[in-house]
């Protein structure tokens, strides 16, 4: 089904289920004919029906919505007296909306115009001549129905009946087609050996009717926002009373309909939203009165669903997020550092509250910890599909937009091996798969200090293998590496396997009890063959491999977002001396033997690739000189930066570890950058003052 | 009316687990190894759709290594509301014993077992029946 069907399905659903209610309303309304709040949802449902109806370019159907909207803003307004005609006509205005609907459903186009007669029919009550004669002919008629526009109506009220389904049964449903699915692959893969022929076009058959079953399903599936926004006045206000504050809260479009595995995990987004605002944002009565605002602090929770998408926006007036105290703590934290921290405006500063081990608060309440979790947060929403942004406004409020997908969808995965193990990686964090042979392997994967980076396209890419990430034995093989190029939120990073599969779309299931605490695991699924896989989280390998930098962004990608300390990479100059340089400026490292070195009027020079590349030896003043003419080989850090490119000539590479520039203990001396693994001291090269100093050659 | 246990053979002992507490008994089933998964956890079972932790009572209880081929009965229990799998050496009859006769755990029995118990009856041919607690032995583990 196309984006374009699905949202006119939705509009039709919609629509049908606001023609019940109108309905409802309109009789509710012979009784209560001077009920302002009765009268405005009428209008409400009205209105709504009219505003799609204009956005999908239903003009016949808009025109017809439009004429009853003006009738009961007249009757809203007290412009016009409630007469039970009115209501028999606003009850054949949606008759006639339904008949639109109908016509939408089978042919896709509205079909004729609305019939001019209910048109004038709405318009006279307007005309303000109660009783005229123009009202009561099309009343009339009204009583007595065709049998064509009476047939629907009968229908759609038998439609009205739902039953309750057993929560485990959704579930069972949802994995069943989920492992149907898996199936349809499978035979997908047969049909596509075979040239035409019955299989294909049984295949399509099965792939028709699974795809329409499984989106059957899911909207089965859906559950009201509603059903976890509902608790939180409550929540809020208990809290509230604890801390001595005033809260309380808004809601809005508690009607939104979503997965119910999603709105689970909406639901433990918001209570930690809930808990830090009502903790952290919403100020002392005391406090808030001092600065003008109602003593009450106010929380507003919106659903509203667009596309296939459904978006919450969490809201409090409190004392908003000061980005530059934000930034300060996460410099102080040691989770960025002063230069990062200057680079950053007020939108990047506030995205830093998402770093795990940031705490905006000073003091440690036993209600939200330590401005607990907004990491965790965002991660259990990105493991449903979804994200959370944040803005704030200091003095005025925050506000955290929570964006999630309204079905749990199937997911493509990666199948790869490892250490005899079956695992799948959702497709959308891997770049590319790589396999090198074993010559490329030693070519192009250096092993520094047991940690092994991978030339990918002029960066150095960190490699880890899956096996030893997982606790695993590492198989060895000389065969050369496979890898998959994983993007975990901007940290770019190989992991090395066995051996990678096919991609297979699955359903992704929560992990289950004693292992849901694993990061590395993002669920569970059930594969073809009936045995579970584990589902990897790029995000946990991330973090339990110790990967604690953004890698340098290959060539002309775009740079990603700072989110950690810089690493650098530490090596051993001649004659001792501890040197680092940003990892950002490092292209790559070589051990060359000394016989591809030539001299070039006094400068020692490599051939790289079409470049000449000027190498310097570093000894200990630090002065520039030509490497020293010696037997064997050299290890040689390539750098590039704007300016060009330089080699470095060093002892030894020893090791790549996060670290900070610290103001140098000598006045006037070279800053210092200090190494957070250990404490050690090296000292920061500015590789482009080298390859100023050098003389560039490109 | 006495109570009814299920009995289970674990290393050298006799472990009961209430009849009512017993959805099912499997044997051979195969288990998807979890790795970074706390010892007790041998891994994962896929059993007619339903996924499920599958625990090792040999572990929890702290006795030695089962041998990789032995074979093994699935004890599936519900606990906190979701079905997992409890792994004993083999299935043996279901028992009837007198409630009255049930004795309190005593402290002489190592205590990684004894917290795991509820009592302890002496069945006719003086063998003993350790009455376990499902949700005390599957508790433990990270939730």
């Amino acid at each position: 089904m196309s984006d374009d069907d699905e949202i006119i399905q939705a509009f039709l659903e919609e629509s049908r289920e606001g023609l019940d209610q109108l309905e409802l309303d309109l009789i509710e309304l012979e009784t209560r004919p001077r009920d302002p709040e009765l009268l405005a949802q009428i209008y409400r449902s009205v209105h709504s029906i009219k505003g799609t109806c204009g956005f999908l370019g239903y003009q016949g159907l808009e025109a017809l919505t439009h004429r009853g909207e003006d009738l009961l803003d007249a009757l809203r307004a007290g412009r016009l007296a409630f007469a039970p005609a009115i209501a028999t006509s606003l009850l054949r205005l949606s008759d006639a909306i339904r008949t639109f609907l109908s016509a939408i459903e089978t042919t896709g186009e509205e079909g004729a115009d609305a019939d001019p007669a209910i048109l004038a029919e709405l318009a006279a009550h307007l005309e303000d001549r109660p009783g005229a004669a123009a009202a009561e002919r099309p009343t009339h008629e009204a009583a007595q129905p065709s049998q064509d526009s009476a047939a629907p109506d009968l229908r759609s009220g038998l439609h009205e009946t739902s039953i309750r389904v057993d929560v485990d049964l959704l579930d069972r449903l949802m994995d069943l087609v989920g492992e149907l699915v898996l199936v349809r692959g499978k035979v997908g893969d047969l049909a596509a050996e075979e040239d035409g022929g019955e299989l294909v076009a049984s295949y399509r058959q099965l792939r028709r009717i699974s795809g329409g079953l499984l989106e059957s399903v899911m909207r089965a599936r859906l559950q009201q926002v509603g059903t976890v926004t509902r608790k939180f006045p409550r929540i809020a206000r208990d809290l509230a009373a604890s801390m001595e504050k005033l809260v309380s809260v808004e809601l809005h479009g508690e009607d939104v309909g979503v997965d119910r595995a999603v709105n689970e995990a909406l639901g433990d987004a918001l209570v930690h939203l809930v808990r830090n605002m009502v903790d952290h944002g919403i100020e002392s009565p005391a406090d808030r009165i001092a600065i003008g605002k109602n003593p009450e602090g106010r929380l507003r929770i919106a659903a509203s669903h667009e596309g296939g998408r459904v978006h919450v926006e969490v809201s409090d007036d409190g004392r908003g997020i000061d980005p530059e105290r934000l930034a300060a703590g996460a410099v102080s934290a040691g989770l960025i550092s002063h230069e990062e921290a200057d680079t950053l405006d007020g939108e990047g500063c506030l995205e830093l509250i998402f770093l795990p081990g940031l705490s905006t608060k000073t003091s440690v309440t036993s209600v939200s910890g330590r401005g607990v979790g907004m990491d965790a947060v965002r991660a259990n929403l990105e493991r449903v599909g979804g994200g959370i942004t944040v803005a704030s406004d200091v003095g005025q409020g925050t506000v955290f937009r929570i964006d999630v997908p309204l079905t749990v969808a199937v997911v493509p995965t990666v199948v790869v091996h490892a250490a005899g193990g079956r695992y799948c990686v959702p497709q959308g964090e891997v770049q590319e798969v790589v396999h090198l042979g074993p010559d490329r392997a030693r070519k192009e994967v250096s092993d520094v200090s047991g940690a092994r980076l991978y030339r990918l396209r002029g960066g150095l890419l960190p490699l880890f293998d899956l096996a030893e990430v997982l606790g695993l034995p590492r198989s060895t093989s000389s065969e050369g590496i496979t890898l998959l190029v994983l993007d975990a939120s901007g940290r770019r990073f190989g992991i090395v396997v066995d051996d990678v599969g096919a991609t297979v779309e699955v359903v992704v299931k929560p992990l289950t009890r004693g292992i849901r605490s694993i990061p590395v695991f993002a669920g569970v699924t059930i594969m073809s063959d009936g045995r579970p896989a584990l589902v990897l989280d790029p995000d946990g390998l991330a973090d339990r491999a110790g990967l604690t930098t953004a890698a340098p962004a290959a060539s002309t990608e775009e740079a990603p977002v700072v989110r950690e300390a810089p690493s650098w990479l530490v090596a051993t100059g001649t004659g001792g001396r501890q040197l680092a340089v940003t990892m950002s400026s490092v292209w790559r490292l070589e051990r060359l033997r000394r016989d591809r070195l030539q001299r070039v009027s006094q400068t020692d020079v490599i051939h790289y690739g079409d470049a000449l590349i000027p190498l310097v030896r570093l000894d200990d003043d630090l002065d520039l000189g030509p490497s020293a003419p010696d037997d064997g080989e050299v290890d040689v850090i390539i750098c590039n930066s704007t300016a060009g490119w330089i080699g470095l000539v060093v002892e030894s590479i020893e090791d790549i570890v996060p670290g900070r520039l610290v103001p140098s203990a000598v006045p006037g001396g070279p800053g210092m950058a200090r190494l957070e693994l250990d404490g050690r001291l090296a000292e920061p090269l500015d590789v482009e003052a080298l390859i100023a100093g050098a003389g560039v050659v490109r | 009316m006495g109570k009814q246990y299920c009995s289970f053979i674990v290393g050298e002992l006799l472990v009961g687990i209430e009849v009512d507490r017993v959805r099912e008994i499997l044997t051979d089933q195969e288990v998807t190894p979890v790795p970074l998964a706390p010892t007790s956890v041998l891994g994962l079972l896929n059993l007619r759709g339903e996924l499920m932790t599958v625990v090792d009572a040999r572990r929890r209880l702290g006795l030695h290594e089962r041998d990789g081929d032995q074979p093994a009965a699935h004890v599936i229990v519900v606990t906190g509301g979701e079905a997992l799998s409890l792994v004993f050496d083999a299935e043996k009859e279901v028992v009837e014993v007198d409630p009255a006769t049930a004795r309190d755990v005593p402290e002489i029995i190592p205590s990684e077992i004894r917290t795991l118990l509820s009592e302890i009856y002496e069945l006719a041919d003086s063998t003993l029946l350790l009455a376990l607690d499902p949700d005390r032995a599957l508790s433990l583990i990270a939730t």
